[in-house]
C-alpha cells in the first residue's frame, strides 16, 4: 500500500533509489567474499555449488553450519545497529547521538559483568536486563513534561558514564581469566554464531523493520523544529517513546547476538546521510551501511592471522575511513 | 529584538549564588587536598603533614611520602583535572554540542598510538619518555581532524564527525596493535592506566609550561565564545575573526588535553562531564564557566583520585573511571534539579 | 461583546517568570480577516502567537478553536486546520525547497499514504503562490534570506487550512519583497476568505494591509479594531510610547505614522 514519492521529489527518490541499489549491490559482494573467504578459502565455482546443493560433506558443513550463520548474523546486527544509530541522531538532532547516549550499551556491559560476577553465567540475560532497565530509567528520568532532546541527551550522559565506570570498577572483581573472556565479549564478537542466532536476529527485525519504516514518516519531520513539527500535527513526545523503544529494541536485538559492537551505530547514519542528501534520515540505508560495516570487520576479523580477534576490534577500522573519505570528498565539492 | 536572541545564554545565577559556588569549591579543593596528603597506603597524622612542610626532615619516610610522593600526585591532580575541564568547556562551547568532549579533536587517541607505536617500533619502555611521544601523536592527531573538519573554514558540526571518525580510528588501531603484541600491552598497560600515582615533580615542571599556554589561549578564547555563542554570522559582527578564533580555542583544548595526556594517560569523561555540572552552577556565561569547569575539574579529580585509593577499588583504581563514578550521579541530580538551558 | 470566532484565546495568562507573559489576555481572531498583532519589544506578540498556535501551553484560561480548547484537541486535527509558521525555522540540511513544501502536507497524510493527488496540486500551487516553482529542487541553504521565507510560507500554505499564523513573516525581506509577501498573504485572504494572522513590527504596512489591528501591551489586549481605529496617535503614544503624527496615506487612504 506504500506509495512512493513519484514524479515530484524525481531528483530526491532517483538518488536514494540509486544509492541504495548501490549499497545492496556492495552488501551482496560482501556476502559472497564473506562466504569464500576463510581457513579454507572457496572459489566462486565451489561457493555457487554449495548453494546449489552439489557438493561434498567438508565444504557444505564449513559453509552451512560454520560461515553462513556468522555472516547471517553480522548482516543483521548490523542492520539492526544502523537503523537505530540513525533513528537516535535524527530524532535528537545531533550527529554524535548513538544508542549510547540513552545508556543501553553500558547499562548492558554492567549487566553482563554483574551476571558474571554473582553467577557466573547468564551473560546475555544480564546484558538485555542492564540494557533494558537502563533505557527505561534514562527516559524515566528525562522526562519532563515530555521528553525533551537536550534532557535526555544530559540525563544519558551522567548514566552512561556512570555504569561505564561501575563496568570498569566489576572488571577488576573478576578472576583474570573470566576478565579476559568478558573484555571479548563486551568488545563484541561473532565468533560461534549458530543458526539460533540468526533465526533471533532475523525474526526481530522481520517484525521491527516494518515498524522503522513507518517510523520514517514521522522521523523526517521531527528532525525540524519543534514548533514546526507541532505546527504540522505531530504530538512529539508520545512519537519520541516510541521511536525511542524501537531504537532500543533493535540495539536489544544487536547486542543479544554480536554483543556491545562499537561505532557501527555511530557511523552508519552519517555515512547513509551524506551518500543520500536531501535532509532525509535514510534509516533504510543506514540498514545497508550498517550491514556491510559489520560483515567487512567480521571479514577483517577472520582474516587476520592471529587467532580470533573480535569483530569489534575492525569496526572502526572499517567505518572511520569511509567517514573521513566522505567528509573530506563533500569538502572539495562544497556541498556539504 | 533580533532574531538571533533563541541562542542567548537564559540561565543567569546571580553573582552572589555565584560567589557562594566558588567560596564552596575551594574550600571543598583545601579539605579534599588536606585528605589527599593525610591518606594513604602509609599512614600519616595531620601534624606529620605541617611539619613536612615546616621542619622538613629529609630522612623522615612519612615527610618524604608527603612531599615527594603525595605532593606531586595532588599537584597532579589538580592540574588535570582544571585543565581537562576547561578543555571541555571551550570544546562544548566551540561545537555547541553537548556531546562533545575535549578527547573529539582526537588527542587522546592519538596520544595512545603514538605510544603504542613506539613501545611497539622502537621498544621504549620508560613512562618518562612517553610524554613527548603522547603530546606529539596528540598534536597530529588534531592537526588531521583540523584538515578533515574543514580547515580554517571548519563548521562545528563537521569538525566533531571528523574528530569522531579519527579518534575511533585511532583507538582501533591502538587496541588491534595491542591484541597482536602481548610485550606492547604490558608496556602500555601502564601508561594507560597512569593516574596519578607515578607522577614526579619533573614530569609537572615540564608539561607546566603548556598548561600555562594553554591557560593564555583559553582566557581569551572564553570571551570570544561568548560572541562565537550567538552563531557565526553575529559574532562576525561584533567583530571576531571566526576562523582565527576558532584555530585558537582548538589549540587550547589540544593543548591542554596533551598536556594532561601525557601526565596521566587519557583520562575519558572528565572533560565531557565537568563542563555540565559547571554550567549548571555557574550559568552559560562563558569566562564563568570556564573558571568554574576548572575548579570543578580539580575538585572531581581529587576527590577521584582520593576514592580510588580506597581498598573496595582495589587500591588504586583509574581516577578517570571514578570521576565518572561519582560525576554522573551528580549531573543526574542536577538536571533533574535545575532543569536544562541549552547550550 | 465580542462574536464568538472560531480561534479565540480566552483569558490566557503565560508566565515564564514574573511579571506574566500574557495576562488575562482575550482575543478573538476574526474569521475569514486579515489581522496583524503589533505591539513593543517583549510586549508578548510571539508567544500570544505561540499559544493560538497551540505550541504554547497556557497557565490558566484556554485558547479556543471551533468551540474546543485547542490543547485538548487532536493537534493532527488541528492542523489540518491551523497552519503556523514561527520566527526562525530551522531544517535538516540538504533538504530542498520541495521536499520542504511537501512536509507541509504532513496533516493530510500518514506513513502509509504519502502521495495523493491533491499533494500534488497543493504542493504545486504553493510553489506556484509563492513564485518559487523555479527553485523548488534547490536546497534551503542556497537560497536567499528571502527565497528562503518564501520557502518556508510555501510550506504553510501547502498545509491548506482556514486559518494561518505568521510571526513577522517580513524577516528578512527587502521593501519590495515584503510589499510581495504582504501582497500574497492579502490575496490569499481576500480569495481564499482563509483567516490570516500575523505578528508584524512595520505599524505603516500592518496599517495597509490589516483589516482588524489587535495592539499589545504588557501582556495585555490595549485595543482592537479597524487600522483607522487603532493606530492613532493616542494608542501609539499609549503603547509604544512613540511621540508620533499620524496621516493618511495619500493613495490608499490608511493610517501612515510618521514618528516624531
Amino acid at each position: 500500500m506504500i506509495l512512493r514519492l513519484p514524479f515530484l521529489s524525481l531528483h530526491f527518490s532517483q538518488r536514494a533509489a540509486s544509492v541504495g541499489s548501490g549499497l545492496f549491490l556492495a552488501l551482496l559482494i560482501a556476502f559472497v567474499a564473506s562466504v569464500q573467504l576463510g581457513a579454507f578459502p572457496l572459489s566462486l565455482q565451489q561457493t555457487w555449488s554449495t548453494f546449489s546443493g552439489n557438493s561434498e560433506g567438508v565444504q557444505r558443513m564449513i559453509v552451512i553450519e560454520h560461515r553462513l550463520p556468522r555472516i547471517l548474523t553480522a548482516i543483521g546486527a548490523g542492520a539492526a545497529f544502523g537503523m537505530a544509530g540513525s533513528m537516535f541522531q535524527t530524532m535528537l538532532r545531533n550527529p554524535l547521538a548513538s544508542p549510547d547516549v540513552i545508556g543501553f550499551n553500558a547499562g548492558a556491559s554492567c549487566g553482563a559483568l554483574l551476571a558474571m560476577a554473582l553467577t557466573g553465567d547468564f551473560v546475555l540475560p544480564g546484558a538485555m536486563t542492564g540494557g533494558i532497565i537502563t533505557a527505561i530509567a534514562v527516559s524515566a528520568l528525562a522526562w519532563n513534561n515530555g521528553l525533551h532532546p537536550y534532557r535526555l541527551i544530559l540525563i544519558g550522559i551522567g548514566a552512561s558514564l556512570t555504569l561505564m565506570a561501575c563496568a570498569d570498577v566489576l572488571m577488576t572483581k573478576l578472576d583474570a581469566l573470566t576478565a579476559a573472556e568478558m573484555a571479548k565479549w563486551l568488545v563484541g564478537t561473532l565468533n560461534t554464531r549458530d543458526w539460533d542466532d540468526v533465526f533471533l536476529v532475523w525474526t526481530g527485525l522481520a517484525l521491527l523493520t516494518p515498524l522503522v519504516i513507518w517510523l520514517q514518516f514521522p522521523l523526517s519531520r521531527i528532525c525540524m523544529a519543534d514548533d514546526i513539527a507541532t505546527g504540522l500535527g505531530l504530538t512529539l513526545s508520545p512519537m519520541r517513546m516510541l521511536i525511542t523503544a524501537t531504537a532500543v529494541a533493535l540495539v536489544a536485538l544487536a547486542v543479544s547476538v554480536a554483543g556491545p559492537l562499537p561505532f557501527v551505530a555511530f557511523v552508519s547514519g552519517p555515512i547513509a546521510r551524506r551518500l543520500v542528501r536531501g535532509g532525509s534520515p535514510a534509516v533504510l540505508h543506514s540498514a545497508v551501511v550498517g550491514a556491510i560495516v559489520t560483515l567487512l570487520a567480521d571479514i577483517a576479523a577472520r582474516s587476520v592471522p592471529i587467532a580470533q580477534l573480535p569483530a569489534g576490534v575492525f569496526t572502526a577500522i572499517i567505518g572511520a575511513p569511509v567517514l573521513m573519505w566522505l567528509l573530506l570528498v563533500q569538502f572539495r565539492k562544497g556541498t556539504l | 529584538m533580533t532574531a538571533h536572541t533563541a541562542s542567548v545564554p537564559s540561565e543567569h545565577p546571580g553573582t552572589d549564588a555565584r560567589g557562594r559556588w566558588l567560596g564552596a569549591s575551594v574550600l571543598g579543593l583545601i579539605v579534599l587536598s588536606m585528605f589527599a596528603l593525610r591518606f594513604g597506603v602509609r599512614p600519616t597524622g595531620w601534624g606529620q603533614i605541617w611539619s613536612a612542610f615546616t621542619a622538613f626532615q629529609p630522612l623522615n619516610p612519612e615527610h618524604i611520602v608527603i612531599r615527594e610522593i603525595r605532593l606531586p600526585r595532588l599537584i597532579g591532580a589538580i592540574l588535570a583535572g582544571s585543565s581537562l575541564g576547561m578543555a571541555g568547556a571551550l570544546m562544548q562551547g566551540m561545537t555547541r554540542n553537548p556531546l562533545a568532549d575535549p578527547g573529539l579533536l582526537g588527542v587522546n587517541a592519538g596520544a595512545s598510538m603514538g605510544v603504542v607505536v613506539c613501545i611497539l617500533i622502537f621498544g621504549m619502555t620508560d613512562p618518562a619518555d612517553f610524554v613527548w611521544i603522547a603530546l606529539g601523536g596528540g598534536l597530529v592527531a588534531a592537526l588531521l581532524v583540523y584538515l578533515l573538519g574543514g580547515g580554517n573554514q571548519a563548521n562545528p558540526a563537521r569538525l566533531i564527525l571528523a574528530g569522531a571518525a579519527v579518534s575511533a580510528l585511532f583507538l582501533a588501531l591502538s587496541r588491534s596493535l595491542l591484541l597482536v603484541s602481548q610485550q606492547t600491552l604490558d608496556v602500555y598497560r601502564f601508561w594507560v592506566l597512569g593516574g596519578f600515582d607515578g607522577i614526579e615533580f619533573s614530569t609537572i615542571l615540564t608539561l607546566l609550561p603548556f598548561i600555562a599556554f594553554g591557560l593564555a589561549l583559553a582566557i581569551p578564547g572564553s570571551l570570544v565564545l561568548n560572541a562565537l555563542m550567538l552563531g557565526e554570522d553575529m559574532a562576525r559582527g561584533l567583530g571576531v575573526r571566526v576562523g582565527l578564533a576558532q584555530g585558537l580555542i582548538g589549540l587550547a583544548i589540544v593543548i591542554l588535553c596533551g598536556a594532561t595526556v601525557s601526565m596521566a594517560g587519557p583520562i575519558a569523561f572528565v572533560g565531557l562531564i565537568v563542563p555540565h555540572l559547571a554550567r549548571r552552577i555557574g550559568g552559560s556565561d562563558m569566562r564563568w564557566m570556564l573558571f568554574f569547569s576548572a575548579g570543578i575539574g580539580a575538585l572531581l579529580m581529587v576527590a577521584a583520585d582520593l576514592l580510588g585509593r580506597l581498598p573496595l577499588f582495589g587500591g588504586n583504581m583509574q581516577a578517570g573511571v571514578m570521576a565518572a563514578l561519582i560525576g554522573g550521579p551528580v549531573l543526574i541530580w542536577l538536571v533533574r534539579r535545575n532543569g536544562v538551558s541549552k547550550l | 461583546m465580542t462574536r464568538a470566532t472560531r480561534l479565540m484565546a480566552k483569558d490566557i495568562s503565560v508566565a515564564f517568570a514574573k511579571p506574566a507573559v500574557l495576562d488575562e489576555l482575550f482575543v478573538c481572531i476574526p474569521d475569514g480577516k486579515l489581522t496583524v498583532i503589533v505591539g513593543p519589544n517583549a510586549c508578548g506578540k510571539s508567544t500570544l502567537l505561540r499559544a493560538l498556535a497551540r505550541l504554547q501551553p497556557v497557565g490558566t484560561g484556554q485558547v479556543i478553536l471551533d468551540g474546543k480548547s485547542i490543547h485538548k484537541q487532536n493537534s493532527r486535527s488541528v492542523a489540518r486546520r491551523l497552519a503556523i509558521l514561527p520566527q526562525m525555522p530551522t531544517a535538516p540540511e540538504g533538504l530542498s525547497v520541495r521536499d520542504l513544501v511537501i512536509r507541509g502536507r504532513t496533516p493530510h497524510q500518514s506513513a502509509l499514504r504519502q502521495w495523493s493527488k491533491d499533494d500534488a496540486k497543493a504542493v504545486a500551487l504553493a510553489l506556484e503562490q509563492t513564485g518559487m516553482t523555479q527553485n523548488a529542487c534547490r536546497p534551503l541553504e542556497a537560497l536567499s534570506g528571502g527565497q528562503r521565507q518564501r520557502a518556508w510560507i510555501a510550506m504553510a500554505l501547502a498545509q491548506n487550512t482556514d486559518i494561518l499564523l505568521l510571526d513577522e513573516p517580513t524577516t528578512y525581506l527587502d521593501l519590495p519583497h515584503q510589499i510581495e509577501l504582504l501582497t500574497l498573504v492579502q490575496n490569499l485572504n481576500r480569495e481564499t476568505g482563509r483567516t490570516v494572522a500575523m505578528v508584524l513590527h512595520d505599524i505603516n504596512l500592518a496599517a495597509r494591509f490589516a483589516d482588524h489591528v489587535v495592539a499589545l501591551k504588557n501582556g495585555r489586549v490595549h485595543c482592537e479594531g479597524s487600522p483607522t481605529e487603532v493606530i492613532t496617535e493616542k494608542t501609539l503614544g499609549e503603547v509604544f510610547s512613540l511621540p508620533c503624527s499620524v496621516i493618511a496615506d495619500p493613495i490608499h487612504g490608511t493610517p501612515h505614522v510618521i514618528p516624531a
